[in-house]
């Protein structure tokens, strides 16, 4: 029992989860922007928490009284440690299982997974704990998909539908449909992002062009064709992928697993290239070391890429910390780090992509200026912040467009910061 | 072996002879060039190319394969640009020529088919459509492209050619990140192995693989910044949506047959035809897939109708040989020497005859660049205070080069946002009525002077309509010469 944690290996990457997720203790410009969001609703009250359905309030309550990044990074080893089981359980070759764990604790999709501060890590965990029970072929694993449901549904649906797939069963869709049924009642409206399928999220930074880089996915399909051509046992995995791909088009995060699930072949592939002779080795070993230096360079770009524009972002906001706001105008982009650093409500943020769409043109788009103050009114909107993004094509792409159209040339809105972000206060 | 040594160097110099010739029909270089001849100043004096350019559309960063800039630089310690450019790199690209032969020769083992497989490398008009006078990368990725192919083929008798096989492969991805399509190209060919049934080794595996990893590391690294901004328009360069559709022409057909001659694609046919149906050669499958794989990119709009019929170009003639190897076995079986021979003939003269009316073609495109009137409105702008000029994509690096000024467009569009506006409004403002639009525009491109230059006129811009004689003002040029205006007012004016 004990000697599978002895692997050098597995405690390699362990160790390599706990130092990235320690390395942010104060280190806020390394947060992903999402974790502001979840930061600034465990400051608020449990009361007002409540009124938001089926939001995982049991999380922010923790979080409220733990150090939110100890809590992760209790989650990311114990989820580590339940990966290293799986992987165990479905591959005894010690080769490749050796490589998938390096390969998973440093591509940038599961360093995201594992140091961003969010309830969705909850939901990782008991899907693990679910598939992980899966293999020992209980029923309790079916309870904790369902648990799942409550911190993410679509890991819930994920995990079940990838049960039945594995155990030629029914079992799975029947429990899926009971568990969309009570969720359903708990939440009529959980299931409406069902419908709104996005291709783009396969290429965001936890996508495939850098959350797992391309070279990681041509050693995948690598791999997928060694796998394929040995009949190996374990063919379900390419449900998961299957699932992966077509699940990953509804709900980003499922890339996650789905680029997991990549890293095992690519680590077929991996081994394959690494422990077998080639008809000439110094092709073998330039490749294997460009391999390396490009997983390495990789973290590097991840970890670099999180810090660019961030930290002045910051800075700028704390310097027009002890302003007044009302609620905020501003980029999607720019929401949960203005509503956390100024604490004060934004009109759009990250997770408002379908309001965006609806209002941004009123908001936005509009040249009527009294009809763009009757609407800053009613959503009480007192600042605009614009930053160089917003006006070189993120939101408006010249001087004659909508809002920048009207700002530029209107005295209804006073410029009152001008520095990284733009600060305008509306004049009503 | 003697009298086939001699007629190969007798191609390579009426190769390089007609390109010198073509080159020398105008003094300057084509528009192109000069963005070679800045990247070459800037190593010569700061020590590294314009990574940080301040000239580029109003001033950028810009990302790209530096070697060649070095490459260019150290060979300009030598010669001066001028012979670099119009005789140096023919030369280099004359070496395919040789590569050509050796390669036709490995597949098909007959010395006639080489030779005139070489002598359809030396006729291809599209070699001389795209390479002479403007300084591009594409005179070494070519012979280098043919030389790691060569060394493939070489390793299975001679296994010391792996390790030129490494080194002509890194050498190529250090020029351009093109040597992505070789690695590509050895998966087709596994592919192509596999529905033909071939027993393929182990080395074809290892060396799809090396390939592909070694030019995606480079490239990540090379472009990671447009890798993560563009994200997948990356692939597409960010190249405008406009520009895209003319990547592949509605007169596609016309132009493939114009570049590539009538007999080397009848010929091809044939020898693709014979290697996937009749006769099965397994080397001749690689050569298959390096056409196959650019041909399909062009249709995805990934590479341009121009590179591709460039980088198809040699191996169309390596096939055409093959074609020819056949006709010439055939004609020995049944002993018609006399006829072959006068088939053959007639094959090379109506090769030469299609090749001839593409000279004046291959002229006037290596002459596309600034003239003596362009060069005197670009010496006066040089002089005028601090400013960008707007003016039209394709000039762009010429202007940047001689005024010593931003410009507002040139013609490396990667890493630069809103590419599709910022081109078409390239061309609108010299279309533009309205003085307030127009000065919106120059105002939001902080431009300050406006060329119509002699290449702008092929286009019809002839004038401004929207210049007067306070804000938009002519401050040179006459009736048929350049002109510049220059925006002297705002728009609260």
């Amino acid at each position: 029992m004990i000697n599978k944690y002895k692997n050098y290996y597995f405690l390699i990457g362990l160790l390599l989860v706990l130092l990235m997720n320690i390395s942010f203790f104060g280190a806020e410009y390394y947060l992903n922007e999402e974790s502001y969001y979840h930061m600034r609703l465990a400051g608020q009250n449990f009361d007002s928490l409540m009124d938001r359905a089926l939001e995982p309030v049991i999380y922010y309550s923790i979080i409220e009284f733990i150090n939110p990044v100890i809590f992760n990074t209790i989650l990311s080893a114990i989820i580590f440690i339940l990966i290293w089981n799986i992987i165990l359980k479905i591959n005894k070759d010690t080769k490749i299982n050796e490589f998938f764990i390096l390969l998973t604790s440093l591509i940038p999709s599961t360093i995201y997974l594992f140091t961003r501060l969010s309830p969705d890590i909850v939901g990782f965990l008991f899907l693990s704990i679910g598939l992980f029970l899966s293999f020992k072929n209980k029923y309790a694993s079916y309870t904790f998909l369902f648990i799942t449901g409550y911190f993410n549904i679509f890991y819930m649906i994920f995990g079940f539908i990838f049960l039945a797939l594995k155990e030629k069963r029914k079992t799975g869709f029947i429990f899926l449909f009971l568990s969309l049924l009570i969720y359903y009642f708990i939440n009529p409206f959980l299931l409406n992002t069902l419908i709104h399928p996005q291709f783009s999220f396969y290429f965001t930074d936890i996508g495939f062009l850098l959350g797992y880089s391309i070279l990681i996915t041509i050693l995948s399909i690598h791999g997928l064709y060694l796998n394929w051509k040995r009949s190996l046992y374990n063919s379900f995995l390419y449900a998961f992928i299957i699932l992966g791909v077509i699940f990953s088009l509804f709900y980003l995060e499922l890339i996650i697993v789905m680029a997991i699930v990549l890293c095992y072949f690519a680590s077929i592939s991996l081994s394959r290239l690494y422990y077998y002779k080639w008809s000439h080795e110094t092709m073998k070993y330039l490749s294997i070391l460009m391999i390396v230096s490009s997983i390495l360079f990789l973290v590097i770009l991840y970890f670099n890429m999180s810090l660019e524009d961030k930290s002045l972002k910051i800075e700028d906001l704390k310097e027009i910390k002890d302003l007044e706001f009302g609620t905020v105008l501003s980029s999607l982009e720019n929401g949960f780090l203005i509503s956390y650093h100024l604490n004060t409500p934004v009109v759009f943020d990250s997770y408002s992509y379908k309001f965006f769409k609806e209002d941004k043109e009123i908001l936005f788009y509009s040249k009527d200026l009294d009809e763009v103050l009757d609407n800053f009114l009613s959503n009480n909107i007192t600042h605009i912040i614009i930053d160089n993004n917003m006006i070189t094509g993120g939101i408006w792409d010249s001087r004659r467009d909508g809002l920048w159209f009207l700002i530029s040339n209107t005295r209804r809105f006073n410029l009152i910061h001008n520095n990284y972000f733009r600060v305008y206060e509306v004049v009503y | 072996m003697k009298r086939q040594i001699a007629l190969l160097f007798l191609f390579y110099i009426l190769f390089i002879g007609i390109s010198y010739f073509i080159s020398i029909q105008t003094s300057g270089f084509s528009f192109e060039a000069y963005d070679v001849i800045r990247q070459v100043d800037a190593i010569k004096t700061s020590g590294t190319p314009l990574f940080d350019d301040p000239l580029s559309q109003g001033g950028r960063d810009r990302v790209f394969n530096p070697i060649y800039y070095y490459f260019m630089t150290a060979l300009s310690f030598i010669f001066s640009l001028d012979i670099i450019i119009k005789l140096i790199l023919p030369i280099i690209f004359g070496l395919s020529i040789f590569l050509v032969y050796l390669i036709t020769k490995i597949i098909t083992e007959n010395d006639v088919a080489s030779i005139i497989s070489s002598f359809f490398m030396t006729f291809i008009p599209i070699n001389y459509f795209l390479i002479l006078n403007n300084g591009a990368v594409y005179n070494l990725l070519i012979p280098l492209y043919l030389l790691s192919i060569f060394c493939f083929l070489k390793s299975n008798t001679n296994p010391k050619y792996l390790y030129y096989l490494i080194i002509s492969f890194v050498a190529l991805s250090l020029f351009h990140p093109a040597s992505i399509l070789l690695g590509f190209s050895f998966v087709v060919y596994l592919l192509l192995l596999k529905f033909q049934a071939f027993k393929e080794t182990r080395k074809e595996q290892e060396v799809a693989i090396f390939f592909l990893i070694f030019s995606f590391w480079l490239t990540s690294i090379l472009f990671q910044r447009a890798f993560t901004t563009e994200n997948t328009f990356f692939v597409w360069q960010n190249i405008p949506t406009f520009l895209l559709d003319s990547f592949y022409l509605s007169d596609g057909l016309q132009v493939f047959v114009f570049s590539l001659g009538l007999i080397i694609i009848a010929l091809t046919l044939i020898g693709v035809y014979n290697a996937f149906f009749v006769k099965r050669k397994k080397h001749l499958l690689l050569i298959i897939s390096l056409i196959i794989l650019p041909i399909t990119l062009m249709i995805l709009q990934i590479i341009p109708l121009s590179i591709t019929l460039l980088l198809i170009a040699p191996f169309l003639a390596i096939v055409s040989g093959y074609s020819i190897s056949l006709f010439l076995e055939q004609t020995k079986l049944f002993k018609f020497n006399k006829i072959s021979l006068v088939s053959l003939t007639i094959i090379l003269a109506l090769q030469i005859a299609l090749f001839l009316p593409s000279v004046p073609v291959s002229i006037s495109l290596s002459s596309q660049g600034p003239t003596k009137a362009d060069l005197d409105a670009y010496e006066y702008l040089k002089n005028l205070e601090k400013g960008t000029v707007w003016n039209l994509p394709k000039e762009g690096f010429a202007i940047s080069y001689y005024t010593n000024k931003p410009v507002l467009i040139d013609e490396d569009f990667l890493l630069v946002p809103n590419i599709n506006r910022r081109f078409s409004d390239s061309y609108a403002l010299y279309r533009d009525r309205f003085l307030t639009t127009a000065i919106e525009r120059l105002i939001f491109y902080e431009a300050k002077y406006i060329l119509i230059s002699k290449y702008a006129k092929q286009y019809g811009f002839e004038e401004l309509l929207f210049a007067d004689d306070e804000c938009i003002v002519k401050i040179y040029g006459e009736e048929e010469s350049p002109k510049i205006y220059e925006l002297r007012c705002g728009l609260s004016d």
